[in-house]
Formats: C-alpha cells, structure tokens, sequence
C-alpha cells in the first residue's frame, strides 16, 4: 500500500480531475439520437434520389441521384446499427448483472451439493 | 476548511428511493482522512442503499455526495472507483466462477502501477489461507475465505476509502474478529473505512465514530460508547 497522506493527495488529485457529466447527455443517449436521425434521413435520401433521377434526362445528373440514393442507404444502415446499440445497451447491461447473478446461485449450488467447500475443483 | 481537516467522504442531506418509496431522508454524515465510522442500524434502515449511492451505484433523489471537497453527484461509480473509492458489497462480491487467483488479477488490473504477481503476493501475505486455495473456484471457499477474498480484492486496488457493507453477515465470531482485525490494520495504515453493520458489537472496537441509521434518517452520531447505549432502542423501537 502507498504512503498514507500520498494516497490522500493521489485521492483528492483524481477526484479534482474527475471528468463529471450530465447523465441525461449519455453517450446512449447521443447514440440513440443520431440512430433515430440516421433512420429519417435515409428514406428522405431515397426519395429525394428518386425525384432527381426522374426529373431529368441527363446522365450525369441520375449518377449524382444514384450517389444520394446510397448515401441515404448508408445513413440508414448506419442509423439503425446506432439505434439498436444504444437502445439495447442499458438492457444488455442488466442482461449481464442478470448473468452474474445466476452463475452465483449456481455455483451455491454446487457448492451446497458438494456439501463440502474445501474440495478443489480441477482448475487449470 | 484547511485541506487536511477536509473530510474526505461527505454526504449532505441525501435522498434515494425505489420508485415511490423513500428509503433515505436526507442523510448527513462526513468521514476524515484514517477514520473509520461505523454506520448502525435495524434492518430497512437504508445503510446499504447509503454505501450504494455513495458508490454510485443508487441515483439520488436529493442531497449531494462529496468526495474530497468536491461534488461528484454526476460522476459514475467507475469514475469514484478508480479515484479509490472501494465498495465491498453484502455478499462478498466475488466472481463465483472464476479461481482465487484469477479474481485477485482481475483486482491487480485496476491497481495502481502494481505487477500483479505483487499484488498476488500481498494478499496471500495478509490472507496466508487464500494461498492454499489459490487454484479452487470462489464460489466454492467456505463464507468467511469468500470475504477475506473480497477484502483482498478491494486492498489490491490500494483504496483511499474503503467502504464495507455486512462484514460479519452469516460469518463465525472467530473469523468476523479476524476480518475486523485486517480492518482495523487498514485504518492503522491511513485508509477511511465507512462500515455498515446490522450487528452493531463487533464494529464498535474498531470504529472512531458510530452513527445510528434509523428510517432513513440519521438518528444520532458520535463516539462508539454513546451510540452503542442508543442501539437497544433503536433496534427495538422503544
């Protein structure tokens, strides 16, 4: 263990340097948002391509309507890729406590079987 | 307020609930540098929802949680970890499937610029049991070698303020007085221990300052002794 008063310090330095946010500005949050953002901005992306494509008999024109197209694919992709990570993020997070949770009773178990705590198991 | 008289952990009129039920009604309590304070009550009284949102664990609903002179409201329970706020929670707390020794490393990860073999050795140093079972799965360590593992883990991470939830719970006298020996060793060596306890004897020879919970409320603080003549009381709501 450090120097008790240099600990101190080291503590007091770390919570001065402490980065505080916002909870309801989480990355989530954020995530969420832009998903939700992409989400909308693709299919308008599409559609958009498509009046231009149809609007004119130029060439050049229907590629750049082409290129629009698929960027809107791509903000669609993109959105609903962030959507479903920052949606499911906060669910995954109890999925896994869940988790943690059931291995412990299991392992009581097995230990309660056991009826013996002090047996090894073969460990590595 | 000099640096040095600055409590290190100071909770200001903090509030928490679960849905609609109040669970903590405005709590004050501070904690210095090398103390320990013992935080008493019946069941319910809301001590381990006090060590969960001083964590940061449990949102609060009011009030404001201070670390070393700064409000940390908004900081996660990761941010007040790696500061060296170390919560040992009811339970044990330790990775069931995982051996001795790979739950050690997993706390040597997050030590500070200690090798891990080190931080191995500390433990089985302070611990000498958990050496023999160094290869068998936590989940299977009799109650109190599962404590000492979680208290060896929570040393590892070389904490400035370590916070205990039930020590003693469902542990035998004989190995609640050792882990509270290795406590008392802890505040020697200049770490602030908040400890919660149900039963209130075993913290009262190792605590500074006591402080008795009841309802949500801070009931009464002060030296050991004093609180101890207000437990019967409290416990038995006379």
């Amino acid at each position: 263990m450090t120097e008790t008063s240099e600990r101190v310090e080291q503590f007091r330095a770390d919570v001065a340097g402490m980065k505080l946010r916002d909870p309801a500005t989480g990355l989530d949050r954020l995530l969420v948002k832009l998903g939700v953002a992409g989400l909308v901005a693709g299919p308008c992306f599409g559609v958009a391509a498509w009046f231009i494509s149809h609007g004119t008999r130029n060439p050049l024109q229907q590629r750049d309507a082409i290129v629009v197209g698929l960027l809107g694919l791509t903000f669609a992709v993109v959105g609903a890729a962030l959507f479903v990570k920052g949606a499911l993020a906060r669910f995954l997070r109890f999925w896994m406590a869940r988790l943690v949770y059931e291995q412990q009773v299991q392992a009581d178990r097995v230990a309660a079987a056991r009826g013996n705590g002090d047996r090894r198991y073969p460990v590595g | 307020m000099s640096r040095a008289a600055q409590p290190l952990v100071e909770l200001r009129g903090v509030r928490a609930a679960y849905g609609p039920i109040e669970v903590l009604r405005g709590v004050d309590l501070t904690l210095g540098a090398g103390e320990v304070l013992a935080v008493l009550g019946p069941n319910g009284a809301g001590k381990t929802t006090l060590l969960n949102v001083l964590a940061g664990l449990h949102p609060l609903a009011g009030g404001d949680v201070i670390l070393a002179g700064r409000r940390v409201n908004a900081a996660s329970a990761t941010a007040r970890a790696r500061a060296g706020l170390c919560l040992i929670p009811e339970g044990r707390g330790v990775f069931p499937n995982l051996t001795v020794r790979e739950n050690l490393r997993m706390a040597a990860g997050i030590a500070r610029g200690r090798r891990r073999a080190a931080v191995e050795e500390a433990a089985y140093d302070r611990f000498p049991k958990l050496r023999d079972r160094r290869r068998q799965l936590a989940g299977t360590l009799s109650g109190g070698e599962q404590q000492m593992l979680a208290l060896a883990r929570g040393l590892a991470t070389d904490p400035a303020v370590l916070v205990l939830d039930e020590l003693s719970m469902g542990l035998a006298p004989l190995v609640v007085e050792q882990l509270y020996g290795q406590v008392a060793g802890m505040a020697r060596a200049g770490v602030s221990v908040l400890v919660v306890e149900q039963f209130a004897r075993v913290v009262m020879g190792v605590a500074d300052r006591a402080a008795l919970l009841v309802q949500g409320r801070v009931a009464a603080v002060g030296l050991p002794g004093e609180i101890e003549s207000k437990l019967s009381s409290a416990y038995l709501g006379g």
